[in-house]
């Protein structure tokens, strides 16, 4: 491996304005996350305080191991929805370790709304689920949710991957071997019951914490027998008669000393075994990223220096230099681990999307996970293209990353257009996790592409009917796309709705990918499918 | 000489026994109770029995099941170590009618000393000087008149007590009607007599005594002098031989009266005379202690004489080895008693397990003791558990060694004395020699342990959490790249 | 998460707070660089901020024992702190988990007694067991005395209740 030699000009007036960009754009990221993150009415602040409890974010830094990292997920979800009712989609989820054993946190937020759930909640529940199921992943819930949103129930119910998808992942990881714990802080009301319920092992606490199919209103509504929340589902009951819950706790803290000896009570997890070099910083200092990321989703920019300020020692052994220039493949390391890289640094062309599926080939041939670096517009289009069949090679690119045994990452760097989102393992395409930066955006075509697109339709449409074109309504046409895609192209608008695992601050992105490596490496691989074919 | 010999006692004092019988050759029998089995008496002699009974204590006190193990093992010695049945004239009379015979003085002597006011009168009459005293003989309204006669300040104490068990000081007259009616009423209720009896209360008084030994065919050698002054709640902890700043001349006079007692009383084996000596260099007759003392080591390595083998000579008719005239003092020792309590809490007596235990070695370095590591301190016995000796050719050498050998003798897991007494071995009154029995109450101050350095602290902390494995687990077993990355919040 | 002890009685935290490339603990307001060097049997050394520190140390139940030079700690490990702090928690009643006969009462009414300790021998289905106190404190009543047979459930001793957990611990006045 080489180092990458960077021909960034840190002085430049490019830089300096691209710098200061981005780092407003952080400055605005970091603060939505504080905001979602602690602001909460003084009366939920309160009511929580009256009752004992600590506020979630306490009990997970109570829980982690001192001194040690997590890597949360999807922090800003729902920052798009239900008028902002919702920070983080009332709940927090992660990777951490506990006990020295790297675990997914799924913690719900009852300083929202009692820890409703809503049914975004609900999504960022199930995906932390996938994580863990995907990655052979312990689990630690901490469960304190007063149930779904019954307003809202037709949208969190009924469907394939809505809650029951929780319970579905829950069963299929135990029988996995995957272990899963719960601690129980305060309600787990009807299907939430079943999340303590349908875990390995679990904890509640003595006063707060209560496990019921029907808590006492719907009881008093269906029998009219008036119970208490202890009597009906509390600590004694279930610890001692039904044994639905296996230890009884004091207090949250004990439940969480509790919860840890249990965590350490577990087997060591056997990773396979990935090439590793001893970590190493990257040369070239990652706070350059802020310059070098554009301004504008139309300017593009030179992946390497991306690269460089990602990987170990600045380190890059590149594939094929000299074929296919607007795809960059090659091996690095992160923290240690054996990438492979596929960043983008243009158009998809025959012999890029090409150069693509052999690397990957070679990358499962290797046993070596991929990365994937999204700054994608799409394939090339055109007449030229499509006689030298650009769907055709697209195809291949495509059938060679699905088909790929090792785990796959995704970073969306910036652009992530058309059918190059595919072939870029986009969020359809089970990548082990997806993270985007602040400046992403993402759609089946370009904003301006679509409004021009569309008002060509229109066009059209009234020719044909022969009515009068006007200036005013192909403008319209295009004023009222261009809105709808700002809108909804935004990687805030993406993070929202959980079309991936959460918006990164560029200069986290190292830390990130190494802790998803090593999370990824605790599920075994798959067989591999066929040799390398040179394309 | 004896053909086996019974250890009725445990502890360090029964192993010291065992030595010397296995230096001589003679066989030994140890007894135990079923909480002592894993003591090292029990292994060291060569045979060991079970005593029945289910108080410790009881069972080391049954004459009769102690005199039936001694005839059915073959045994035609007991040595009683001190404490327990060593100062008991009944069981000696018992054991010697049982053929068997008693490694210390006769019963005769043994009651005349074991008797304070009788022992007093005894050595007053033979030219021993007593302090000045009255007795309680019957009407309380006499005695207060004749204890005020012997003048104030005035200390009251019980005719059968001893340790300082309901000892009481009077300095004016009005009190003291009051103080000798509750000293009575304590010394009825401690040792079931209510006798008391009123001496001169000597200020800032040192506690000289002297080993003596009789052949009991009129050879009576002393052994010099040893220091004892060292006390906390009456008890000795540190002694020394010889005793520092005290005159030759006096300190020969000292001698001379201990042995012209033993010889009036035809004294036989081993024994102790007790005295107190005044700042003024009067010294008066305390008590003669018919046994081996704890303290003896000392007077051992001055000396260079085995007590024990002395007392297995004369308990078997060989007599005494030596004359006075053979006897030389030469250095000095100190012996510092290890005990299982807490010196912050007034002396509290701990228990526990001893999970660890290193024993200093040396050259002038002796342990005696009857512990192992692993073995429960439990609260049924004697809270002394072992006796550190230095010898040096001078005191300071001494007390450096012994300073050094309290640094490198180790025992935890249950609370000692033993940082204690190496902050004694560096107390600057102590080194001056300077002593009397109110020396460790007086330098208390100087002796609390000073507060520990915030490092100190750490590390003291930090060495406990690295055995834990959970804490193990939280430094040294996380995964990586978790642990490289450390504190990181995205 | 804090590692929580007790040292000589009084609590102490340490906190983890770096272990690349040195292990970094944190107590008080202090940040230590601490290291320890392997060694046999009770012996120890570890190394803070550069200076070497060595002693020896024994692990009785909970609680460690540390020399140091002529200093001896007695360093609680989580569970004596947690064990310091939970001092009278509890229930106030011994409840019978099945029907019996009292055999034997160790304890009376107005007694002290220590978690732990045990209070009452019950024979069930041929089988004798030891009931112990859940937590410290006194003997309010002893509600089935010997040789009588209870019913699943009965309360068989109570004890003093205490006061509101939250109330301010009595201070000790010292002596």
């Amino acid at each position: 491996m080489t180092i990458i030699k960077s021909n960034l000009s840190t002085s430049s007036e490019e830089f300096r304005q691209r710098y200061a960009h981005n780092k407003k754009a952080v400055a605005e990221l970091r603060e939505m996350q504080r905001v979602a993150r602690h602001i909460r009415p003084q009366r939920d602040l309160d009511r929580l305080s009256k009752q004992g409890k600590m506020l979630p974010r306490e009990r997970l830094e109570k829980l982690l191991d001192p001194g040690t990292p997590f890597l949360e997920f999807s922090t800003l979800a729902a920052n798009r929805a239900y008028n902002g009712e919702s920070p983080s989609a009332s709940c927090i989820t992660g990777i951490g370790t506990i006990s020295g054993r790297e675990v997914v946190i799924h913690a719900d937020d009852s300083s929202v709304k009692g820890g409703a759930w809503y049914p975004l909640t609900v999504k960022k529940i199930v995906r932390a689920l996938e994580i863990a199921l995907e990655n052979h992943l312990p689990m630690v819930h901490l469960c304190d949710s007063a149930g779904g949103q019954l307003q809202l129930q037709s949208d969190l119910f009924p469907d394939k991957h809505l809650a029951g998808r929780m319970f579905r992942h829950q069963a299929m990881m135990s029988k996995y071997g995957i272990k899963q714990l719960a601690l129980v802080f305060g309600q787990c009301t009807a299907g939430g019951a079943y999340i303590p319920g349908l875990c390995d092992y679990n904890v509640i606490v003595r006063g707060t914490g209560a496990v019921f199919l029907g808590g006492p209103p719907l009881v008093k509504a269906a029998t009219g027998a008036i119970v208490t929340s202890e009597e009906l589902g509390g600590c004694d009951m279930h610890t001692q008669v039904s044994g639905t819950c296996d230890y009884p706790a004091d207090n949250e803290d004990d439940a969480i000393r509790i919860g840890r000896d249990i965590v350490a009570q577990w087997e060591l997890p056997k990773k396979w075994s990935i090439q590793q070099a001893v970590p190493e910083a990257p040369l070239y200092d990652p706070d350059e990223l802020y310059g070098i990321i554009p301004d504008d989703i139309k300017k593009g920019f030179e992946m390497r220096e991306v690269i460089a300020r990602i990987v170990d020692g600045s380190r890059f052994h590149e594939y094929q230099p000299a074929y296919g220039t607007t795809l960059v493949c090659g091996y690095a390391h992160i923290w240690g681990y054996k990438i492979g890289i596929l960043a983008n640094n243009g158009i998809l062309f025959n012999d890029s999307s090409l150069k693509a599926a052999h690397f990957m080939e070679l990358c499962n041939q290797n046993n070596t996970p991929l990365l994937f670096l999204q700054n994608i517009t799409g394939f090339m289009i055109g007449t030229d293209y499509e006689r030298a069949g650009i769907t055709k090679d697209g195809a291949k690119m495509i059938m060679a990353q699905v088909g790929s045994h090792v785990p796959k990452f995704t970073v969306m760097c910036h652009a992530s257009f058309g059918a190059g989102n595919y072939g870029m393992c986009g969020r359809a395409y089970d990548g082990r996790f997806l993270f985007t930066w602040p400046n992403h955006q993402i759609g089946v075509m370009g904003g301006e592409q679509a409004a021009n697109t569309l008002a060509e339709v229109k066009l059209n449409q009234l020719k044909r009917n022969g009515q009068e074109v006007t200036d005013a309504i192909l403008n319209e046409v295009r004023t009222q796309t261009l809105k709808a895609y700002e809108t909804q192209t935004s990687a805030y608008y993406s993070t929202s709705e959980l079309w991936d695992d959460g918006i990164l601050d560029p200069v986290d992105t190292r830390n990130a990918l190494g802790m998803a490596i090593s999370a990824s490496l605790n599920a075994p691989l798959g067989d591999r499918g066929y040799g390398v074919f040179r394309m | 000489m004896l053909k086996k010999v019974l250890i009725a006692n445990r502890g360090e004092i029964a192993c010291r026994v065992i030595r010397t019988c296995k230096k001589l050759g003679i066989p030994t029998v140890a007894i135990y109770h079923h909480e002592d089995r894993l003591a090292p008496h029990v292994t060291l002699a060569d045979t060991a029995v079970q005593l029945k009974g289910d108080v410790p204590t009881a069972a080391y006190l049954d004459q009769d099941q102690i005199i039936a193990i001694c005839q059915a093992n073959e045994v035609d010695g007991i040595h009683p170590g001190y404490g327990f049945l060593s100062e008991n004239a009944g069981f000696v009379d018992k054991v010697t009618a049982a053929g068997i015979s008693f490694i210390g003085p006769d019963a005769v002597s043994m009651k005349l000393m074991g008797d304070k006011i009788r022992s007093r009168d005894f050595a007053r009459d033979h030219g021993v000087p007593v302090a000045p005293s009255a007795m309680q003989d019957g009407d309380l309204e006499d005695f207060l008149k004749k204890a005020e006669q012997v003048g104030f300040p005035l200390l009251i104490k019980a005719s059968a007590g001893g340790g300082g068990k309901g000892m009481k000081i009077v300095r004016e007259a009005s009190e003291l009607k009051e103080q000798i009616t509750t000293a009575a009423s304590e010394a009825q209720r401690y040792f079931g007599d209510s006798r008391v009896y009123a001496e001169r209360l000597v200020e800032l008084p040192r506690h000289i005594e002297v080993q003596v030994l009789g052949d009991g065919k009129g050879n009576v050698v002393h052994l010099f002098e040893r220091e004892c002054s060292l006390q906390r709640r009456y008890q000795k902890i540190v002694e020394e031989s010889p005793a520092p700043n005290l005159p030759r001349e006096l300190r020969d006079r000292i001698c001379k009266a201990a042995v012209d007692l033993a010889k009036a009383a035809n004294y036989k084996n081993a024994g102790t005379v007790e005295f107190i000596l005044g700042a003024d260099g009067e010294f008066y007759f305390l008590e003669m202690n018919t046994r081996l003392q704890v303290e003896h080591p000392i007077t051992e390595e001055v000396v260079g004489v085995d007590l024990v083998e002395a007392q297995l000579k004369v308990a078997s008719g060989e007599g005494l080895p030596f004359r006075q005239e053979d006897l030389r003092q030469t250095g000095w020792a100190i012996e510092c008693r290890i005990n299982a309590e807490e010196p912050e809490r007034d002396f509290r007596p701990a228990i526990g397990r001893i999970a660890k235990l290193n024993v200093p070695a040396g050259d002038g370095v002796r342990f005696d003791a009857g512990i192992v590591e692993g073995q429960a301190v439990t609260p049924a016995f004697d809270s002394m558990l072992a006796k550190l000796i230095t010898y040096g050719a001078t005191r300071e050498e001494a007390a450096k060694k012994m300073e050094k050998a309290l640094t490198d003798l180790v025992m935890l897991g249950v609370p000692n004395n033993i940082d204690y007494l190496a902050r004694i071995m560096r107390n600057k009154a102590f080194l001056s020699g300077k002593l009397h029995t109110g020396f460790l109450p007086q330098e208390a101050g100087e002796l609390i342990a000073p507060e520990p350095t915030a490092e100190e602290s750490i590390a003291a902390v930090l060495a406990a959490a690295f055995v834990d494995p959970d804490f193990r687990r939280i430094a040294f077993e996380i995964p990586e790249p978790h642990a490289s990355i450390g504190f990181w919040r995205n | 998460m804090s590692y929580e002890m007790l040292l000589n009685e009084q609590d102490v935290s340490l906190e983890i707070t770096a272990r690349r490339p040195d292990l970094r603990i944190k107590s008080g307001d202090l940040v230590h660089t601490v290291s320890e060097v392997p060694s046999v049997g009770a012996a120890f050394e570890v190394v803070i901020d550069g200076k070497t520190h060595t002693g020896w140390r024994a692990v009785v139940g909970d609680e460690v024992f540390v020399r140091i030079g002529t200093r001896t700690f007695v360093v609680g490990l989580p569970q004596a702190q947690l064990r310091a702090h939970s001092k009278g928690k509890g229930g106030d009643a011994l409840h019978a988990d099945m029907p019996g006969t009292v055999i034997a009462l160790h304890t009376e009414e107005g007694a002290e007694v220590k978690a732990g300790d045990k209070l009452i021998t019950i024979e069930s289905m041929k089988l004798q067991v030891g009931l112990v106190a859940p937590r410290d404190g006194t003997i309010e009543k002893i509600h089935v005395p010997a040789e009588t047979a209870f019913d699943r459930g009965a309360t068989l001793i109570s004890f003093v209740a205490l006061a509101a957990p939250d109330a301010p611990p009595a201070k000790s006045t010292g002596t």
